[in-house]
């Protein structure tokens, strides 16, 4: 196993104290004898992903015609996959309508990724909202099975640099949220995601680390003593940096990763307008992922390819207009709709594919990284025209470490709350979980047509 | 082109001609007409009682965060401090400051920032003799504490705003010792030293609790020491001086004269209008300018180095009306003149060929005035291949008069016919086709007419006579809530003109200055703020003044 393991449990495993060069016999030594699991007989590590994609799709050319029992045949715009060679990997959900209480055009699809509804909407600042509550991707960093057992419990990322200029509030600027008025937002520079996952560890015999745990002590100190003269609400927030340092003290007192890290990326994420690279900077922070998750230092990625109603525009695919405002365009049939569609489902299909591609670190069963990875992928509208949330396109890939089916399908709702499918989910991860999200799009049912036991 | 005329094609019906109102109840958000709060032209009449706003504590800014450094160890370590992004809420960094969570990740880029300044300081041996003593810090034992507890002592209060007690002293003290000992090396110790005072929450929260009034125990005003910090990062963006410290626990701040006299004293350090740019900056969005693409075949003349000009150009006016002349702020809406060098000179249609910025009259031909007359805005206001309207006019009622415009109603017909190929359409004709359909027209009037005044700007804000396509232009309109006009220039003057206006921008300092959206309990407030900006013949200085001297500013509730 090559899991950056805590420096405490290493201390347990060996009397003399190890240097990071600790070999491969050791870590296979960690393993069962099938490979399969954990010594202690706990399952290989699982991990999430949360991939957004803003402005939604064209349905007439995404949904897929053929639908469970009958296996799907990719439409025009779930073709990448096919190409990629991981459509075997992907379900398509379709017909699902979004059940938030609230019409402010580029926020309440959001509540796709939390089943908390958006709050605080309007406040006098028009399009204003926040987000309602802690996306799933962060119920399951929190589980000490997952974000636990990492020096990092989860990553976020971004691709285009571009903003709405309109859309105000937590909800449409960021993918994930620790809660309410606790946004996580995505890092835009590969170099610095970098440094965040491979090269801020201490080695394990350097004073900084013991030095630095005395400076964190002191700020958490100066935490309890704030939280006394503070109300509900800033306390709350002093909870929120109190989490952030355990987060780093949890890394300080985690071994560096013992694998090969990978080298600093040189793709920059400069430029603007039509001349951000998209592409390219989606591959390289998909390879972080790719790496993140081979070296066990997160389990618990999202990816934002762009924001909702952002000013990107895809200068890569030739256009000049932003693709937001293509969206809006007689009825969102413009060609260029169409390209910005596939284009981002390239990208997604290229990291599914990186995924499939990389064996399983701590398995010696040809198992690679996606048969242990859900990710998660969808917008904040079905179509961007109308900003509607019915039919609001979903798409999971991954076996979930089987618990999901394979090869994937396609199955179309009537209109079901996708709330539902994110409590599915979540019980492959926590099978005690019972209900999920706040308000309208609240469910304490699950749908579980995914999972292979069904 | 669809893509340049889409954005906010969606409209909600109006309630009313004055607004697509039931969006949103925050006062400042009137709908339609500007009656104003009762600024400049309002009678005195009595005025709602003051409730102070909750007490809190507030993240510093990036900007708050890199000056504090600078207070403390001089302009070259500061450099080297690298805080995380601020995250704007309701339009500005100070208001996220005061509710948004910090984010995980930064909790490590303060530690890395923090440990950076402090290698910053150990390596530039200027500005560490300055706070540290090495060579009685290289003596053994309790000599080598009393060095560093003077240093702690010495920075720690800037840095936390307040003199640190003795066992806080002994407790930072006590990690430089040990940095110091693991390492053999004094330097090691002043970088631990500087990373636990970083680190702090107490350095990065400005904790605005208060304490009970000793003339009125029912009340909460904010300690001198908050009171003399608060102010000091709204007119500077940096954290008051050890001195400063001194004199506000000696009462040099209790009374109004006091505090207006501090005031003043800030306003005139450079400081000062650099704080003030950077609100500007958020609040007209220049800061976006740096990001602002242009299609490159429509646009050739656009470039990195134009929109730099085109910030500082617009930064120029500002800071002519505010600083230079101290003169009626309204001038920012209406101001004849603007400020051109070599780079900028072709997109304001003159001919200036240095590379300093010259302050030149604009031809009246242009009908270019005040801050919605500068290629600026007008940029950032289009689309990367055309103008947008809807775009400024938006601007023009949310930002500029703090109107609400709601969201687009989800019923509305969203799809404006495709112009006839063989009866080309304008682009004011085209959009006036929202004012056709009831579900657009409510909203669409209450921002694309004035938005269509400055359709004699292109997306780079050069004047022209035909629009994007090809078609003459015609400014003239009339705003519901404004009034009637000829040329993108009788809106600058009617906005300089208008009352609501001047109110908006006594909001928006407020907003910025408190870090909140105004409660109804300070609804007072504004209004005696924007009364005081009238007689004060629309002062921005004294505006600040009066707004660090108000009770609402001084005075806190129960926390939050």
């Amino acid at each position: 196993m090559i899991k950056p393991l805590a420096r405490r449990a290493l201390l347990r495993g060996s009397a003399a104290g190890l240097s990071c060069a600790i070999g491969l016999p050791l870590l296979e030594a960690m393993l069962d004898r099938h490979g399969e699991a954990l010594a202690d007989g706990s399952a290989l590590p699982q991990r999430w992903i949360t991939w957004f994609f803003g402005n939604g799709v064209i349905l007439n050319r995404f949904v897929p015609a053929a639908q469970f029992p009958n296996p799907w045949a990719p439409s025009e715009e779930l073709m990448p996959f096919q190409t990629a060679g991981v459509k075997d990997y992907v379900s398509v959900l379709t017909g699902f309508n979004n059940a938030s209480a609230h019409f402010i055009t580029h926020h309440e699809g959001m509540t796709v990724f939390s089943g908390h509804d958006i709050v605080d909407v309007g406040q006098g600042q028009g399009i204003f909202s926040n987000a309602g509550g802690k996306t799933l991707d962060q119920v399951i960093a929190d589980l000490p099975h997952v974000g636990g057992q990492t020096p990092i419990p989860s990553m976020q990322v971004g691709v285009s640099k571009e903003a709405s200029q309109v859309d105000f509030g937590t909800t449409t600027h960021n993918v994930s949220h620790r809660g309410y008025l606790q946004p996580l937002p995505p890092n835009h520079s590969p170099q610095s995601m970098w440094t965040t996952l491979f090269d801020s560890f201490v080695p394990p015999e350097d004073p900084q680390g013991p030095l630095r745990l005395s400076v964190l002590d002191l700020a958490k100190d100066q935490i309890a003593k704030l939280e006394g003269r503070l109300g509900a609400a800033d306390r709350a927030r002093l909870e929120a940096h109190l989490d952030g340092i355990r987060t780093l003290e949890q890394k300080i007192q985690a071994l560096p990763p013992l694998c090969d890290t990978p080298v600093v990326p040189t793709q920059q994420n400069v430029g603007n307008g039509a001349n951000e690279p998209i592409r390219p900077v989606c591959e390289v922070m998909s390879d972080l992922i790719v790496h993140a998750f081979t070296c066990d230092v997160t389990r618990v990625a999202s990816f934002m390819l762009l924001e909702p109603a952002a000013k990107t525009i895809y200068g890569e695919l030739g256009h000049t207009g932003e693709f937001h405002n293509y969206t809006h365009s007689a009825s969102a049939q413009d060609p260029e709709v169409h390209d910005g569609v596939v284009f981002a489902m390239e990208n997604l299909a290229y990291l599914l594919r990186r995924l499939m591609d990389t064996p399983e670190p701590s398995a010696s069963t040809g198992a690679h990284l996606l048969d242990n990875t859900i990710c998660f992928a969808s917008s904040e509208v079905a179509v961007g025209y109308d900003h509607s949330i019915d039919d609001q396109p979903i798409i999971v890939a991954g076996r979930g470490g089987g618990a999901l089916r394979h090869p994937g399908i396609h199955h179309r709702s009537n209109g079901d709350n996708p709330s539902k499918v994110l409590l599915g989910l979540l019980q492959v991860f926590d099978p005690t979980a019972t209900e999920i999200g706040s308000g309208a799009p609240y469910t304490n049912q699950s749908f579980d047509l995914l999972k292979s036991s069904t | 082109m669809a893509a340049a005329l889409a954005f906010g094609l969606a409209a909600v019906a109006a309630t009313s001609t004055g607004g697509c109102s039931g969006d949103g109840d925050a006062p400042g958000g009137s709908s339609g007409v500007t009656s104003g709060v009762g600024g400049g032209g309002g009678g005195d009449a009595p005025l709602p009682p003051l409730v102070p706003a909750p007490a809190g504590m507030r993240r510093l800014t990036a900007r708050q965060y890199v000056n504090s450094v600078r207070v403390m160890f001089g302009a070259a370590v500061a450099a080297a401090a690298t805080p995380p992004d601020d995250i704007p809420l309701h339009g500005f960094s100070s208001i996220g400051a005061a509710e948004i969570a910090i984010p995980e990740a930064a909790i490590e880029t303060y530690e890395s920032s923090a440990r950076a300044v402090g290698e910053a300081l150990v390596a530039d041996s200027n500005a560490l003799s300055l706070v540290f003593d090495a060579t009685c810090a290289a003596a053994p034992g309790p000599e080598r504490r009393a060095c560093f507890a003077a240093f702690v002592a010495g920075v720690g209060k800037v840095a936390w705003r307040r003199p640190l007690t003795t066992a806080e002293v002994d407790r930072v003290v006590d990690i430089a010792i040990d940095a110091v000992t693991e390492y053999g090396d004094v330097n090691r110790g002043v970088v631990y030293a500087v990373m636990a005072l970083l680190v702090a929450p107490d350095f990065l929260y400005l904790v605005e609790v208060g304490a009970s009034d000793p003339d009125d125990a029912s009340q909460r005003r904010l300690t001198p020491h908050e009171l003399v910090t608060r102010v000091s990062y709204f007119l500077t963006d940096s954290p008051a001086t050890a001195a400063q410290l001194d004199a506000a626990a000696a009462g040099a701040y209790d009374d109004e004269a006091g505090l207006r006299e501090f005031a003043r004293e800030l306003l005139a350090v450079p400081e000062a209008p650099a704080a003030l740019a950077s609100f500007f900056a958020e609040l007209y969005r220049l800061e976006q300018l740096a990001r602002v693409a242009k299609d490159e075949t429509l646009f050739p003349e656009w470039s990195p180095e134009v929109a730099a000009g085109l910030y500082d150009a617009t930064q120029f006016m500002l800071a002519d009306i505010v600083w230079s002349r101290d003169a009626d702020a309204r001038e920012i809406f209406s101001a004849d003149y603007a400020f051109v060098n070599e780079t900028t000179a072709p997109l304001y249609g003159v001919s200036v060929d240095t590379v300093a910025y010259q302050k030149i009259t604009m031809p009246s031909t242009q009908a270019r005035r005040g801050l919605m007359g500068q290629p600026a805005m007008m940029s950032l206001l289009s689309a990367a291949n055309g103008t947008s309207p809807t775009r400024r006019g938006v601007f023009v009622r949310r930002v500029l008069m703090c109107d609400t415009i709601p969201p687009p109603d989800p019923d509305a017909e969203l799809e404006l016919p495709e112009p006839d190929p063989d009866n080309p359409m304008s682009k004011k004709e085209l959009l006036q086709l929202h004012f056709e359909s009831p579900g657009c027209a409510g909203c669409h009037r209450l921002f694309d007419p004035v938005g269509l005044a400055f359709e004699s700007f292109d997306a780079i804000g050069r004047h022209r006579t035909l629009d994007d396509y090809g078609l003459p232009v015609d400014t003239s309109g009339d705003q519901s809530g404004l009034g009637a006009f000829e040329t993108p220039g009788d809106v600058g003057a009617l906005l300089a003109d208008d009352v609501g206006v001047a109110d908006c921008l006594v909001t928006n300092i407020f907003r910025h200055s408190m870090g909140h959206l105004e409660t109804e309990g300070e609804e007072g407030a504004l209004i005696e703020l924007s009364r005081d900006f009238a007689r004060e013949g629309y002062s921005f200085q004294s505006l600040m003044v009066a707004l660090v001297a108000h009770p609402a500013f001084r005075r806190v509730g129960d926390p939050k």
